[in-house]
């Protein structure tokens, strides 16, 4: 599914070059929870953004689902993104104005699906994450816990391939943390790959392997026994 | 597959009617330059459609033919004895040998006194001939008008414009009853129809009376001009070139007179006119463009007020043509709007104003209106396309992380 190769990061702010990414590798197969671990700065959401093709890298090679995706142009990985790809923020990145199933509905809008089949669509996906009930909420009507499931909903409703989740439960305290990673559980139990960053061991020991980031380089990989 | 076009524009309308009092407040500048441009245009146009209709009210395919030349020539100025004048024979000769010129009328005229029992008034006596009432377009209400050349039964006889009617004969019947002008008695035979003001000339306080019997009331035997007609263009034109020959060779090789084409001088006005009305609608147009920075400038802090909502669309799919699109049809939704409430505005004005001053010439063409209209959805394109280009050049990262 992932094939990345020696990817570099490099931002350049002016008065001095700074290297995210140093030289990071990493595989992933399909079906596979992979989570990805490391200190603050370590580079973590700037590899995320390369893996979700919403960044290209400095230098290295990215082969995503066979697609030679560093070398592609920026609508090219906006057509990835939105065919291939499902993404989930610390930050939820909700539209305010919109309603649950408004936002769920986004990415199919660009997906180029009509409204009829984007409303059914879109309350499947809410359905998955047990949020009909709320589907004509706005965000600002929502706790913590609903719109991450909100935006997962939205991640998923374009079956991706492949789910990138960054820090999803960062904003959360550990009991609704532990809500989501049931609900991201069910989703790799359903065969989709998932990639994500976190901070907290119980969170990325539902991952069947772990990659420690440091420095921007991969510093070691630790499989976890009795998840595969 | 592509984001479909009724989704962009739902969108845009969407964004809009969150921000319905900026929206119209930024339509506004739009709506009061389409307006004016539509009203100054409607004046402009209604002046020339009033002026036009005032000279072809005298006529059309005229020629005046008036002694004098017209035009300054170098050297020395002439001394004026050069200048024989326009005599009823230069005009008979015009009759008899411009055959395309259907229609002669040799005009003196002058104010006298007009008088009936112990009614009197001064006003503006014509003498002329019959064919003027060919050329001029006036015709008698009751009885005839100026009998032909070759009906020499009587000269004395005169006809009254509708005023003069009103004022001398108030109730009565004029017709076979004298009157006196300047103390030389006529009968009355004929009194024209009422014809109205025409370029500040009131043409019905006024007589007629046959040319030669003007000529001594007023003391003269020259004439103020000569009037003559043709049914089409080509023959005017004609006509005119002859007359000037002719003319010139009973002038003793002297063009001491000018020929007049009253097309031409009404052309001459109506693309004097026209241009004022163009520079004033230019700069009408100007504050549609004041308008447009507006809308530029609304666009520009939107892009930046929703710089995470435009990372959010292009984290889940949106291409860089589809934000440009989304941004792009609300300035131009802004524009139009505006521009249409700009039409409405206009046309509701100037119809207020005719309301109001009935005489107030205002034509609506419909030219101006699509052009005001098409000139507003521009100004959104133009303008629009600025801040659409930045807001889908965003780096989604970028906008992501912006609070
Ligand atoms: N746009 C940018 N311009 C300049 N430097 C950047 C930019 N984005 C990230 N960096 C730098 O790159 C390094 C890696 O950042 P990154 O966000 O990937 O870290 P992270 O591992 O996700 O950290 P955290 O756990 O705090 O989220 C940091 O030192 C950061 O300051
Ligand atoms: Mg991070």
């Amino acid at each position: 599914m992932i094939d990345a190769r020696s990817l570099t990061k490099t931002y350049d702010t002016g008065a001095s070059e700074v290297r995210a990414l140093a030289d990071a590798s990493l595989q992933v197969q399909d079906g596979e929870f992979v989570a990805i671990m490391g200190p603050s700065g370590s580079g973590k959401s700037t590899l995320m953004a390369l893996l979700g093709c919403l960044d290209t890298p400095t230098s290295g090679e990215y082969v995503l689902d066979g697609k030679r995706v560093s070398s592609m142009s920026e609508d090219q990985l906006a057509q990835i993104r939105s065919e291939r790809i499902g993404f989930v923020f610390q930050a939820f990145h909700l539209l305010p104005r919109f309603s649950a199933l408004s936002n769920v509905e986004l990415p199919l809008i660009y997906a180029g699906v009509g409204a009829g089949k984007r409303r059914a669509l879109a309350e499947e996906a809410l359905a998955k994450v047990e949020l009909v009930p709320r589907a004509s909420h706005k965000p600002s009507e929502l706790s913590g816990g609903e719109k991450q499931r909100v935006a997962i909903a939205r991640a998923l409703v374009n079956r991706p391939k492949l789910l990138l989740a960054d820090e999803p439960t960062g904003n959360l305290d550990s009991r609704v943390g532990a809500e989501i990673m049931n609900v991201f559980d069910r989703i790799h139990g359903e065969g989709s790959t998932i990639v994500m960053v976190t901070h907290d061991r119980t969170v990325a020991e539902h991952a069947g392997r772990i990659v420690h980031l440091k420095d921007g380089r991969v510093d070691r990989e630790e499989v976890l026994r009795g998840k595969e | 597959m592509r984001i479909r076009l009724s989704d962009t524009f739902s969108l845009a309308a969407d964004t809009l009617s969150a921000n319905r009092f900026r929206a119209a407040l930024t339509m506004l500048g739009v709506t009061i330059g389409v307006a004016s441009v539509i009203l100054l245009v409607s004046l402009g146009e209604g002046v020339k459609v009033f002026v036009t209709d005032q000279f072809s009210s005298l006529g059309t395919n005229v020629i005046i033919i008036t002694p004098g030349k017209a035009e300054t020539s170098g050297g020395m100025p002439l001394i004026a004895d050069t200048t024989q004048g326009l005599t009823l024979a230069d005009a008979e000769a015009v009759r008899d040998r411009c055959p395309s010129l259907t229609a002669v009328a040799p005009v003196c005229f002058g104010t006298a006194n007009v008088k009936f029992a112990n009614r009197n008034r001064s006003t503006l006596v014509i003498g002329t001939v019959a064919e003027f009432e060919t050329v001029r377009h006036m015709h008698v209400e009751v009885g005839s008008f100026l009998p032909r050349a070759d009906d020499v039964s009587e000269k004395q006889v005169a006809i009254l414009g509708r005023k003069i009617k009103d004022e001398l004969f108030p109730g009565e019947n004029p017709l076979g009853k004298r009157i006196l002008v300047d103390d030389r008695r006529f009968r009355v035979i004929g009194v024209m129809q009422k014809k109205g003001r025409s370029l500040g000339m009131d043409l019905d306080d006024l007589i007629f009376v046959p040319v030669a019997a003007a000529q001594v009331i007023f003391n003269r035997d020259r004439l103020q001009e000569i009037l003559a007609h043709a049914p089409t263009e080509a023959g005017l034109n004609r006509g005119a070139v002859d007359a000037k020959a002719l003319l010139i060779t009973r002038h003793d090789n002297k063009e001491d007179f000018t020929v007049h084409n009253q097309d031409d001088m009404m052309a001459v006005l109506t693309t004097i006119m026209g241009v004022l009305t163009y520079a004033l609608a230019g700069i009408a147009g100007i504050s549609l463009l004041v308008g447009g920075i507006g809308i530029m400038n609304i666009m520009l802090v939107s892009v930046t007020e929703r710089t995470r909502e435009i990372g959010i669309r292009k984290a889940v799919g949106a291409r860089k043509g589809d934000i440009l699109a989304q941004f792009l049809i609300e300035s131009v939704i802004l524009s139009s709007a505006g521009g249409l409430a700009g039409v409405l505005l206009g046309v509701g004005a100037g119809q207020g104003l005719k309301t109001i001053f009935p005489d107030m010439p205002i034509v609506f063409p419909v030219w101006a209106v699509v052009m005001a209209f098409g000139f507003s959805f521009l100004v959104g394109v133009f303008f629009g396309v600025y801040p659409a280009r930045r807001a889908s050049r965003l780096d989604p990262i970028a906008a992501l992380r912006v609070e």
